[in-house]
């Protein structure tokens, strides 16, 4: 929400000496200690997660044919669709003339034109 | 399909990429954590390890590893149940595809760890990581060629055994989305070998950093669907199931899988709105075809309320709302799903003033952004693959979520959803609170 | 292929939003100029200090009255560092890279655009309020990323 007013994103802790920087983390909803607080929560409801999903994969216990767990899929009547929404061949197809059509012109000019090679940098 | 269970070996095939799934995503939430605490000043890291360290690792195991593996264990898993048992090749070369995508995983994870790739996982040339980090990344999506390969040979025997049949809707279902990553990843495959791996290991000199970036976005935008497309089958096919119900429309759930093909790859300069290089009319051009995925976006909202209508409906609910209340809220499987498909209203819509041309100034690069992905992808997306944990997992493992357990699932789920919801995202509150002048929300010129 | 009739009124709707606003979108960019920035020049990234205008950054006034800024990123800070302009005229930002992507964004304005190496980004805006304004960068550009900024003076003439 406070890239309405110009937040950068990808930022570590930022110190810009200026007041709009500054008005951006002191609002109720968005100052340091809302995020601290929410992202604690966060991890916690994560790991409450990754407990669930362990039981469930070693301990818990083993079911019975009766409350075995299914895999729910339901009915779906494809009495009335039309063939041609599964000959993969026609849509892959548009997809692909959709692509050209998007992306050829100005992919052959940054080729065409462009500008010398930029060598690497490793700036962290 | 008499057998309640799949055969024992898709079971361990899926179960090892859920698996994978959900240590990825341990690491990268605890990632986002320590962010959170940099960001607030509260926390110094040792010097070996930096913010920006931290925020790659997050990004990649998160929105990279997390979904990809989960989605595997999630179609190889459905695509055994509907299309029935694996033959010998194709659980050979799913195995093969797994370790592959993972060889690739610890190695780019590896150079990450070791700081030399602090590139984020959108890797912008020219900064240069390691060689290795990219060839890491390439054997990562060459590892998921081979799992989507397999699946689609197994989908074919089907055909050819099955001549004329329609082939199940969640089969059908995996196969597009396999289609739209196959040919997303093209886009990432050209750049990362012919582009950053001859240049990182110093055989080319220079690289055309434009192109790269094209390359990327060709292959960065389809890649939100093919985390999206996997949430919209649990949507289509699962829910209607769990609340007792009918798939609304067969045709039209086909017909939306194939509008999102479409329309979701030729649009990756809407993420480049504000770079040079690029002519104004093929910016254009793109977004207005990246409008188009609004239609089936439409269908699939229509779709999904009808049937919970349908369902309440049917089993009692009056009046113009009595529905509503009939339905089964008390079954996290549904409720964290149901929870997913509202934070993606307003991740939609504010998806629609990303990509609106010249709005994009307003907000390009900025937190919004991130509120953006992580409402539609970090809410949505994840809560429906936790739903979808709920079941899945006691399935392939034979034991039972016991009641204990759910009572356990019903906390952890609001709070994932509350507290992502709240501390990153409430544009709406936010600006209507601050009053941000409006001409800067439609984009006119101050 | 049967479509329910609630279906057929939902989907058309969407559809006729859908052209109304990309009609408003095509000519606000096309006809009344308002398109995000792009530019189409090129540069060499390694020789900025011999390609004008770029070996000499600063504010210039052109003979119509209006300025011209050019700027150039680097890991982590732009030159010039603090510029002065005048409110109520046009100003057109031509930003290149030395090195990374970086990002020129002024705060509080329209203006937010990709500084990519070999490529020279243009931006022209209208500052109406006087006042200091801040640019930052807002593309990861390395370790430093966070404390890349400038400043512009914006004085009423």
């Amino acid at each position: 929400m406070l890239g309405l007013f110009g937040a950068p994103r990808r930022t570590a802790y930022t110190g810009y000496q200026h007041e709009d920087a500054q008005s951006w983390f002191e609002g109720v909803l968005s100052n340091h200690v809302t995020m601290a607080v929410g992202g604690s929560i966060l991890f916690l409801s994560a790991a409450i997660l990754v407990f669930i999903v362990v039981q469930l994969t070693w301990f818990a216990p083993e079911a019975e044919h009766a409350n075995q767990e299914i895999f729910p899929v339901a009915v779906s009547d494809s009495g009335g669709t039309p063939r041609i929404l599964e000959n993969w061949k026609v849509w892959i197809g548009i997809a692909l003339v959709l692509i050209a059509i998007a992306y050829t012109v100005p992919i052959m000019d940054m080729i065409q034109h462009a500008p010398p090679g930029s060598k690497g940098f490793q700036t962290w | 399909m008499t057998a309640v269970s799949i055969p024992n070996p898709e079971r361990k095939l899926a179960l090892t990429n859920v698996g994978i799934a959900y240590i990825a995503f341990i690491i990268g939430t605890l990632c986002g954590l320590l962010q959170v605490f940099i960001r607030n000043d509260a926390l110094q890291l040792p010097a070996w390890l930096d913010y920006y360290q931290i925020l790659t690792a997050h990004g990649v195991l998160l929105a990279l590893i997390f979904t990809t593996f989960f989605i595997f264990g999630f179609f190889q898993s459905g695509m055994s149940k509907t299309l029935g048992a694996f033959g010998p090749k194709v659980v050979l070369w799913n195995w093969v595809g797994l370790i592959i995508t993972t060889i690739g995983t610890v190695l780019a994870t590896v150079m990450i760890v070791i700081g030399e790739a602090s590139v984020l996982y959108t890797f912008y040339a020219p900064m240069m990581a390691n060689g290795f980090f990219y060839i890491g990344l390439a054997l990562f999506v060459i590892g998921t060629w081979v799992q989507s390969f397999a699946l689609v040979g197994h989908y074919r025997v089907w055909r050819k055994a099955n001549p004329g049949e329609q082939s199940p809707l969640f089969a059908f279902m995996t196969v597009a989305t396999i289609v739209l990553w196959v040919i997303a990843c093209l886009g990432v495959v050209a750049t990362v070998l012919f582009q950053f791996i001859p240049w990182a290991f110093g055989w080319q000199e220079g690289i055309n950093v434009e192109l790269s970036r094209s390359l990327f976005w060709y292959f960065g935008h389809p890649l939100v669907y093919f985390w999206l497309l996997p949430a919209y089958i649990a949507w289509y096919v699962i829910v209607p199931k769990l609340i007792g119900g009918k798939v609304f429309s067969d045709s039209l759930a086909r017909l939306a899988f194939i509008l999102f093909i479409l329309f979701s790859i030729p649009v990756g300069f809407h993420h480049q709105l504000t770079e040079p290089g690029i002519a104004s009319f093929w910016k254009f051009l793109q977004t207005v075809l990246t409008f188009m995925v609004i239609v089936p976006s439409l269908m699939t909202a229509f779709s999904l309320f009808a049937v919970f209508e349908t369902r309440g409906r049917e089993l009692g609910g009056k009046g113009l709302f009595g529905w509503f209340t009939k339905l089964p809220w008390k079954d996290v499987r549904f409720t964290s799903i149901f929870v997913a498909m509202l934070f993606f209203i307003p991740g939609g819509a504010g998806g629609i003033i990303n990509a609106s041309f010249q709005m994009n100034e307003v907000i390009h690069n900025t937190l919004w952004v991130v509120g953006h992905f992580h409402i539609t992808v970090g809410t949505p997306v994840a809560m429906t693959f936790f739903g979808v944990t709920f079941w899945l997992v006691p399935y392939l493992t034979k034991r039972v979520f016991t009641k204990s357990l759910q009572r356990l699932a019903f906390p952890a789920d609001h709070h994932l959803v509350d507290r992502h919801a709240s501390h990153e995202y409430s544009p709406a509150c936010a600006w209507i609170i601050r009053g941000a002048p409006p001409y800067r929300l439609y984009g006119l010129p101050a | 292929m049967h479509l329910h009739k609630y279906e057929k009124i939902w989907l058309s709707f969407g559809f006729a939003a859908l052209i109304i606003f990309l009609s408003v979108v095509g000519v606000s960019a096309f006809h009344q100029g308002h398109a995000p920035s792009g530019g189409l020049q090129k540069v060499d990234p390694d020789n900025l200090e011999a390609i004008p205008p770029f070996d000499k950054p600063g504010v210039y006034e052109k003979e119509d009255g209006s300025y011209e800024v050019i700027a150039i990123a680097e890991a982590f800070g732009y030159t010039p560092s603090e510029i002065q302009v005048p409110t109520g005229e046009e100003v057109t930002f031509k930003v290149t890279s030395k090195d990374v992507t970086h990002s020129f964004s002024i705060v509080d304005t329209n203006v937010n655009m990709m500084v990519v190496p070999g490529h020279v980004n243009e931006k022209t805006h209208t500052f109406e309020e006087s006042g200091t304004y801040l640019i930052v960068c807002n593309e990861y550009c390395g370790s430093g990323h966070h404390f890349m900024s400038m400043e512009i003076e914006v004085v009423d003439q």
